[in-house]
């Protein structure tokens, strides 16, 4: 019986990058399979943010190869509507939160109230409406965390490259975001994302990536 | 005290020279504050925005021209507008319109480097999450300018106040006409050697006035912020 072959996700082969000749990534190798969510671990320094924003597509130019479903990545274009980034704090602009969830929609020209509908039905999929005419940034961080996961998943992204979602927040706002990054997973999102909180490793990673000083030591 | 007094009667009294010289000055910088930045702006914001070969070397360039001395700058537009030059035709040599091609050309290199340079103060995860949401060239300059606007408004204030400022391309460009291209620079300058110190003290007077409102605003841009 033939086994049907499932593309990979990503494929890193000897990726390695720096910042102004300062080393971040050395060699690194990995395929991370789609529906099966990553964790990056290791500690502070050790390269997860640098690999994360690799597979965004945010730094480069890179050493070695890094695919995205199949692709050279920095050959792949329409990256940035797939895999979506997401800071540890991330970063709101200005005006309400609607405004905010909406704007990507905004940015691929989508009418101001057609992107404002879609903004509300989304963010009351996640519990957000109360918070859709607040000023986004003044939001908790939990709050904030939460909304740039519904303004990254307006766009229609699959995959998403979390950095360290759950940091510096309250229990609560923890348990909040990782409620809600489990029920994207159920939902068959690609989750990389990076952390030191074992508790949400095991709560969301099928497997994990452990980094130290720039290389994978998994 | 008896020239400082004069020239306090000179500016209080509506001496109609000395007040023309001035509003003249600010004709000219509003001009030239307004051709430098409009070019200078985007392409401050186009270099802190883009990932090139060459970028750092460009930075340096870039820095390295603001260093040019005035009369650099007046030698090389006297040279594009004089009657052999190529814009010989436009009639701009000590006229109006060379005084402003001069401090225009002065001033771009400093409103580029100061909206390069206050931009990278900006956080760095503005310009990734945009990216990341799929925002193109044309969409991040203008959101990216629009989180900056008091960077802009910094670099607009420098400009204006080196502008106006300035004597060389003013005296090389404008000759100094009376009742045309006169600066309060080129008073001060045309006053002094003269020995004829009252006008040439209201002018300093106003000058240090308007360099002082152009710092405040800048530092109050700045507090806004």
């Amino acid at each position: 019986m033939s086994k049907i072959k499932v593309m990979p996700l990503y494929v890193a082969r000897g990726l390695s990058f720096s910042y102004d000749r300062k080393p971040a990534l050395r060699s690194v190798s990995a395929v991370i399979e789609p529906g099966r969510s990553a964790a990056l671990t290791g500690p502070n320094g050790s390269g997860k943010t640098t690999f994360l924003k690799l597979l965004a597509g945010l730094v480069g130019p890179y050493r070695g190869s890094l695919l995205f479903m199949g692709r050279e990545l920095s050959e792949a274009r329409g990256l940035r509507g797939k895999a979506m980034y997401l800071h540890q704090h991330p970063v709101m602009f200005r005006g309400s939160v609607r405004d905010n969830i909406a704007y990507p929609l905004r940015l691929r020209r989508v009418g101001r109230d057609e992107a404002a509908a879609k903004a509300e039905a989304l963010a009351a999929e996640f519990g957000l409406s109360g918070l859709l005419d607040r000023q986004a940034n003044r939001l908790s961080g939990g709050e904030t965390q939460r909304v740039a996961l519904v303004r990254a998943l307006i766009t229609g992204a699959k995959t998403l490259l979390l950095d360290e979602p759950t940091s510096s927040m309250d229990a609560g706002s923890v348990a909040l975001v990782t409620e809600a990054l489990a029920a994207l997973k159920a939902r068959g999102l690609n989750l990389i994302f990076s952390a030191h909180d074992e508790e949400l490793v095991r709560a969301l990673a099928d497997r994990e990536l452990r980094f130290s000083a720039g290389a994978l030591e998994e | 005290m008896g020239a400082l007094a004069e020239a306090w009667a000179l500016l209080s009294g509506g001496d109609r020279e000395t007040w023309w010289t001035i509003l003249n000055t600010l004709r000219f910088s509003a001009w030239s504050t307004t051709l430098s930045f409009l070019p200078g702006a985007p392409l401050g914001a186009a270099l802190y925005l883009g990932r090139f070969r060459g970028k750092r070397a460009a930075v340096s360039l870039l820095n390295a021209t603001m260093a040019v001395p005035t009369v650099v700058v007046g030698l090389f537009v006297y040279s594009m507008i004089s009657r052999s030059g190529p814009l010989g035709g436009l009639g701009f040599l000590y006229a109006p319109g060379g005084v402003v091609a001069g401090q225009s050309v002065l001033a771009l290199p400093l409103v580029a480097a100061m909206t390069f340079t206050g931009l990278q103060k900006l956080d760095p995860r503005y310009h990734e999450t945009l990216l990341a949401l799929g925002a193109g060239p044309m969409r991040r300059l203008a959101a990216i300018l629009r989180e900056g606007r008091f960077v802009l408004l910094q670099a607009l204030l420098g400009a204006f106040g080196r502008v106006t400022g300035e004597v060389g391309v003013s005296m090389m460009l404008g000759g100094n006409i009376r009742w045309y291209t006169r600066t309060m620079t080129t008073t001060i300058a045309l006053d002094a050697g003269k020995g004829e110190f009252e006008r040439a003290l209201s002018l300093g007077i106003t000058l240090l006035a308007i360099a002082l409102l152009v710092n405040f605003l800048s530092h109050l841009a700045v507090f806004d912020e």
